[in-house]
């Protein structure tokens, strides 16, 4: 019986041996080959030639996203020391909550350039109680701004609050969205009615586009969902906020401090600063360009890009960058003016590229 | 007229003494005549095919049946011995005189002997009764051996050995014949020995001739050992990688082997084919490739694998030439890659990324292996055998150019085995 039991054993051992080639194994790579670099920029500035490559010459793609005025800027930079050139892409159609598609991109897109006139002129006059008002402080971003007026240039999403102080003496303040320099989608004008018994009636007046739904809120509360507020308030100031939602995607935020005493000591909303903007500039998908090059700073900001463009040959996605964010990958021809910083000098910069861009 | 026992002791002194042996070829051919024809094997490919199978099948049946060193006595002829080789025998009488002898053999191991005497009376009747010659070790009561004397002519015409019961003691050295002496009128005949020893009228101590090897083959088969048998062999070796590196490890590799087998054993050849499974050690090929990754910026990235080992499927074919307690072989083996052992590093800029140990596929390596084989095998007993084995590789296992080196032209090997072999019971 041992010896039985000795050539069993050999058996197991041998087909367990054998088993082993059915067990899963590791698989080696194809030859790993070096690859072309993916991002680079090859052209001339001024008339002088430069090659960037990502990988060569500590040539660096850096993606991110910048936040300029409160706006999306899609952004790369390609570069070492001693060239570098960083491309800015801003968001477009800033008030509407729809996914990021980068099909909605064109195929040519436009340099952003400053207005030549005032996007925004706040101002202590055109509010409609202003009689009642000594001054008002106004901050944007957080950021004061001026008193009574202020104007705003760059185009951007801002968050402006004004800081009433009444002839009474007594103080309120008040924050409202105003988006400037983009394309806004959908626009409306808050208005109200107060009765002396305390009765408040709220609604949106003069909209462009129709409403889907609003929630209300009073003093930061959400108190329903309907087209109309109908509320009854104190003899106190109270915070009136509508969260409107547009059937074209849009979604706006807008708010006024009604005087629940009916004296006179209310803040409309900023309707009249935003609407009223007279300006055509619209940085939807607009670029800027900046470069800099042997310690001089140029920019496509304060050239006259008016005849310039890129030609966008294709926009796909890449990967994602070491801060874990998606980066499409933009192929494009460039022709633009650039102005140095400190000069003034205009120089022309043409140059193929594939860059990469930082979009969500 | 009546024979006193030194008489006849006297009679067969002398007539043993003074015998002739002779080998008569048409004695041998007559019996081989008799023998089953075999077929003769048909192709190389029918003997790897089977030989799986045979391994297999034979395994099981090994499992199943309890296996014994047990010595029956053959029924087949035994060809050396019936191949007439005239063969000096010690022959114990009681006289101990030497006996010439002609050994032939038929299907039931008849041994004939031809003896002539120097002495003869044809009167005589020798009835063995005497119980004072007795052969060394014992006799086993089942084993009856018969020798016809024929007096009249004064000769003992033949010895026959009827063994089909006959056992062989186990220390293999004795031979240990009952005989009977027959006249054309008187005829002595012991049927039977007992077992306090009879007389054995000529008792035959080979023990010399198998010490001297040379009966060792005789031996085996009369030890009723089948011609059939399986083997196992594990085995252990050091030979050229198959891979010169002027950068990387030895230039040597280890391996391993286990087979089961099967052999034949026909005359003085041992055919055998078995499966086995081989592991070759090794510790220089690698791939090593080096690659710049771009993306964002670029990355050095560094792939080093190294293949420690290649586990393979083996068929080795052989045929042996057994003499004495040696045994020559060539032969063939035929092998099939089933996995690799393989070590991955990874470095990234110089850094290491990743480290890992497993098995892989053999593709690099090629799917079919060939290699010459020539051993010697020294018996270390009956079932035992403890060989050297030097093979050549006609076919290099390295397929892929990713690996580093130079391949390496028909790479050597040397191996010792050692093998155990079970017999089927008859």
């Amino acid at each position: 019986m041992k010896v039985t039991m000795k050539y069993n054993t050999i058996l197991l051992l041998f087909f367990a041996i054998v088993l082993l080639g059915a067990c899963k194994k590791k698989e080696i790579e194809d030859p790993s080959t070096n690859s072309s670099p993916i991002f680079t920029a090859t052209g001339n500035l001024g008339g002088e030639s430069f090659l960037l490559e990502a990988g060569n010459e500590n040539v660096f793609m850096n993606t991110f996203i910048n936040m300029s005025n409160g706006v999306k800027v899609y952004s790369g930079k390609l570069g070492n020391e001693e060239m570098e050139i960083e491309i800015g892409l801003h968001e477009g159609n800033i008030d509407l909550e729809v996914p990021f598609n980068i099909q909605n991109f064109p195929t040519s897109l436009t340099f952003a350039a400053l207005p030549s006139q005032p996007l925004a002129f706040l101002s202590k006059d055109l509010l409609p109680n202003s009689m009642f008002i000594d001054e008002v402080r106004w901050y944007i971003d957080g950021a004061f701004s001026g008193v009574n007026d202020v104007e705003i240039i760059e185009p951007g999403k801002y968050n402006v609050c004004a800081e009433v102080e009444f002839n009474d003496g007594s103080e309120a303040t008040l924050c409202n969205e105003m988006i400037l320099g983009f394309a806004v989608n959908a626009s409306c004008k808050m208005r109200h009615v107060l009765q002396s018994n305390g009765n408040l009636k709220v609604w949106m007046d003069a909209y462009s586009t129709p409403i889907d739904h609003i929630l209300w809120y009073v003093d930061d509360v959400l108190v329903g969902e309907s087209s109309n507020l109908e509320t009854n308030i104190d003899n106190e100031n109270h915070l009136i906020s509508a969260e409107i939602f547009y059937t074209n995607g849009a979604h706006r935020k807008k708010s006024i401090l009604v005087d629940g005493s009916l004296s006179g000591k209310l803040i409309d909303d900023f309707s009249v600063f935003e609407n009223g903007s007279v300006s055509q500039t619209k940085w939807d998908n607009s670029v800027i360009l900046n470069v800099k090059k042997n310690g001089l700073t140029y920019s496509s900001a304060g050239a006259d890009n008016s005849e310039s463009s890129i030609q966008m040959i294709s926009l796909s996605y890449y990967g994602k960058n070491s801060a874990g964010k998606d980066v499409y990958k933009c192929v494009a021809s460039v022709s633009v003016n650039v102005r140095e910083g400190q000069s003034g000098a205009i120089l022309p910069l043409d140059f193929t590229t594939t860059f990469g861009l930082e979009m969500h | 007229m009546s024979w006193t026992d030194e008489e006849l002791d006297q009679l067969f002194s002398d007539a043993a003494s003074n015998a002739t042996v002779e080998y008569n070829d048409a004695y041998w051919k007559d019996i081989e005549g008799m023998l089953p024809v075999r077929k003769k094997r048909k192709g190389l490919l029918w003997w790897m095919g089977g030989a799986g199978a045979l391994v297999f099948f034979g395994t099981l049946l090994l499992v199943q049946v309890p296996f014994t060193t047990k010595s029956t006595v053959a029924k087949e002829p035994a060809r050396e011995l019936a191949n007439g080789s005239t063969t000096d025998m010690n022959v114990n009488s009681s006289a101990s005189s030497q006996v010439k002898k002609s050994v032939n053999s038929t299907e039931s191991y008849t041994s004939l002997i031809d003896t002539k005497l120097n002495e003869s009376d044809n009167q005589s009747v020798i009835q063995n009764t005497t119980r004072n010659k007795v052969a060394k070790g014992t006799v086993n009561p089942e084993q009856v051996l018969q020798q016809k004397v024929r007096s009249n002519e004064s000769t003992v015409e033949s010895l026959e050995i009827v063994n089909n019961s006959t056992q062989l003691v186990e220390s293999k050295n004795l031979f240990n014949p009952a005989v009977v002496v027959e006249s054309n009128s008187n005829v002595m005949q012991q049927e039977k020995l007992e077992t306090e020893g009879t007389l054995a009228l000529a008792t035959i101590d080979i023990n010399p001739l198998y010490h001297s090897g040379e009966l060792i083959p005789t031996f085996y088969n009369l030890k009723t050992r089948s011609p059939h048998a399986l083997y196992t062999e594990v085995g252990l070796g050091l030979g050229q990688s198959p891979i010169t590196s002027s950068e990387n490890g030895s230039a040597m590799a280890k391996n391993y082997g286990l087979q089961l087998g099967y052999s034949f054993q026909k005359s003085k050849l041992r055919y055998s084919a078995g499966l086995g499974i081989s592991l070759q050690q090794f510790d220089n090929v690698y791939i090593k490739e080096r690659s710049l990754i771009y993306g964002f910026g670029s990355n050095s990235v560094d792939n080093h694998y190294r293949f420690s080992s290649l586990m393979r499927i083996e068929v080795p074919l052989a045929i042996g030439y057994q003499f004495k307690r040696h045994t020559l072989s060539a032969g063939a083996n035929f092998s099939f890659p089933v996995i690799a052992g393989l070590s991955y590093t990874k470095f990234v800029d110089g850094n290491m990324a990743v480290e890992e140990k497993g098995y892989t596929s053999t593709e690099f390596f090629k799917p079919f292996g060939a290699e010459l084989q020539l051993g010697y095998a020294y018996h270390l007993g009956s079932n035992w055998e403890l060989g050297a084995k030097v093979q050549m590789q006609l076919i290099n296992p390295i397929a892929s150019d990713r690996i580093l080196g130079k391949t390496n032209a028909l790479p050597l090997s040397g191996q010792v085995a050692l093998r155990k072999t079970i017999v089927f019971k008859k």
